[in-house]
Formats: C-alpha cells, sequence, structure tokens
C-alpha cells in the first residue's frame, strides 16, 4: 500500500520535472528540473522495494518476521545515483564554458548569438 | 570474454597515464585494439556466458549469442577504421584514452545480460561522447553538448522507469526462479523470450 502510493506521487514528479525541463529558458532551472526527474525516479525505485514490506532487509537472527524490504532495487539504484551526480558536473562545466563566453543563461539568447556568429 | 572489456579500458588508462609522450599513445591504441580484435574468433563462435563473482544471479552476467556477434564485430571495425585515420592528426594521449575506454564501454554494452547494466554502461559511453563532442573546448562544442546531455540523460531516465516497471510486474515470486533469476538480473533478449515463451506454456496448460 505504502508502495504504490510513493510510486504514483513518484511518476508525478517525474512529470513535474519533465514540464520544467521543456517549459523553462534559464540553463540552470533547466538543469535543476533534470535533477527533480532523476531524484523522483530514485523515489520510485525506493517504492517498489517497499512494496513487500518496510522493514530494513538487515536479519540478525529473527527470522520470525517475513515483511522485510525488497533489498535489491535499493543496491540497483545507488549506480543511478552516483551516474547523475556525474551528468550533473557534467552540465554545469558546460554552462560555465558557455557563461564564460556569452555572459548569458538565456536559451533563446545564447541560439540568437550563434545563428548572427553563422552569418 | 572479459578481455573484450578489460583489455581497452586498461589501454586506455596506459594512454591517460602515458599523456605527455605523444608518440607512445597511437601505438598503444593500435596494439590494444588488434589485441582485443584477435580475441573475436575466439569467442563468437560458440554461445556463452559467465558470471563475474561469486554471487549467483546477482553477478554481474555477461554473454555471447547471435544477436552479439555481428555488433561485436561491427564495433572493432568501426574503431579499427577511426583509430588508424586518427594518427595522422595531431591528437593527444586524451583523445586515445578516450577512443580506447569506449570501445571497452561498447563491448560491454553488447555483452550484457542484464537491462540495469544495459543502463549503466550506454549512460557511461554518452559521457565519454559528451567529452569528446566538447574536445576542442570551445564554446559552440559545449552548446551542442549540452543540449544532447540534456535530452539524453531525459531518455535514459524513462528507459530507468520502463525498468522499475519490468521489475514490478515480474520481480517477485517463485514463477521467476524458475526462469533462471528475477527480471533486474535478467539479460535483455534472454529474459523476454523466455519469460513469454513460460507464460505461453502457462496458458497453454
Amino acid at each position: 500500500m505504502t508502495g504504490t502510493l510513493v510510486i504514483y506521487f513518484s511518476i508525478l514528479g517525474m512529470l513535474v520535472g519533465t514540464i520544467g525541463m521543456i517549459l523553462s529558458k534559464d540553463l540552470i532551472k533547466k538543469i535543476l528540473s533534470l535533477g527533480i526527474v532523476e531524484t523522483s525516479i530514485n523515489l520510485m525505485y525506493t517504492g517498489i522495494s517497499a512494496r513487500s514490506g518496510i522493514i530494513p532487509p538487515i536479519v540478525s537472527g529473527d527470522f520470525s518476521r517475513t515483511t522485510y524490504a525488497d533489498p535489491i532495487p535499493q543496491a540497483v539504484i545507488i549506480t543511478g545515483i552516483v551516474i547523475s551526480f556525474a551528468l550533473l558536473c557534467l552540465s554545469l562545466v558546460f554552462a560555465i564554458i558557455i557563461y564564460n563566453k556569452y555572459h548569458t543563461m538565456n536559451v533563446e539568447t545564447i541560439e540568437i548569438i550563434f545563428e548572427r556568429e553563422e552569418r | 570474454m572479459i578481455a573484450l572489456v578489460f583489455l581497452p579500458v586498461l589501454g586506455g588508462i596506459v594512454c591517460l597515464v602515458l599523456k605527455d609522450r605523444k608518440s607512445v599513445s597511437p601505438i598503444v591504441a593500435i596494439v590494444t585494439t588488434f589485441a582485443s580484435g584477435s580475441v573475436l574468433p575466439f569467442v563468437i563462435f560458440e554461445d556463452a556466458s559467465i558470471v563475474l563473482g561469486n554471487w549467483g544471479v546477482l553477478g554481474i552476467g555477461l554473454a555471447i549469442d547471435e544477436l552479439t556477434t555481428p555488433f561485436l564485430l561491427s564495433t572493432f571495425i568501426v574503431m579499427l577504421a577511426v583509430i588508424l585515420n586518427s594518427i595522422n592528426k595531431s591528437y593527444d594521449g586524451f583523445f586515445y584514452a578516450l577512443i580506447l575506454i569506449l570501445y571497452g564501454t561498447l563491448n560491454s554494452i553488447f555483452l550484457s545480460r542484464d537491462l540495469f547494466n544495459i543502463f549503466v554502461t550506454v549512460e557511461l559511453a554518452s559521457i565519454i561522447s559528451f567529452i569528446l563532442i566538447s574536445y576542442e573546448k570551445k564554446p559552440r562544442q559545449a552548446w551542442a553538448s549540452l543540449k544532447y546531455l540534456l535530452l539524453s540523460s531525459l531518455g535514459l531516465n524513462f528507459y530507468l522507469l520502463g525498468i522499475g516497471i519490468v521489475y514490478m510486474e515480474t520481480g517477485k515470486g517463485q514463477e521467476l526462479c524458475k526462469v533462471g533469476g528475477n527480471a533486474i538480473t535478467t539479460g535483455l533478449p534472454d529474459f523476454i523470450f523466455r519469460h513469454e515463451g513460460e507464460h505461453r506454456l502457462g496458458n497453454a496448460s
């Protein structure tokens, strides 16, 4: 029950982040919206592992309880967190390179500047 | 089979360490590409699968089947062409290191049996290609690379959503233990075909 609720909330968060990436004109806001999407995916994997119970899967001699959380999605999503951190660093590096040359973060202004350079 | 992934990454690390000597890196790149290409005739003619580590179905599984073979051969040919073309240009050791690590990562994509390992390796290949696009650090290249980064990471997040739904539908229960593992630790062609067959058999009987 808890897991299903968490999964619905995470899909809502993914939609909010995607709409933010599409509609916002600022580069930093786009990167932040990408962060919202990635965090929602992590939340969804937490919800998947919470469907079979919310007791932490650390077995210490007491095998009577059976409603442990599923440990496989939690172990798997750690790699996803690390990858999203690397992507955040790389995108901020590219944003810094662009800002140092053109002194703006607005996407439309950058496109206009590149079109003007081509002529 | 592990040499297909391990040799190019090792050559890339050697190129990265010997970055200052410009004459060493192309030789290391050619030698590494031919070495991992000479492994190919020993592995592609028979179906095989190995699991790294003593974890059973939870370990990192690599497998070769008839879907893998043309991709491995085409990756080898394209990478050999790229490296032979870039000898005469004035690239430094960093470029050859990135190209060799990209070759190992592409081999790892086609060899892996696991949906989540495919996600990790595709993401690694994407990061290497972002760095290769903005190789000369011009703002125009950085802008193109940033657009590609935002779109592709959004798309790969939706791929991760798909893996989660597949795991939710099939990950639990004993019927998957018969198939040979749960959904996340079973490969793409392997998992889909065998699970479909299991369903049809169950419906027929």
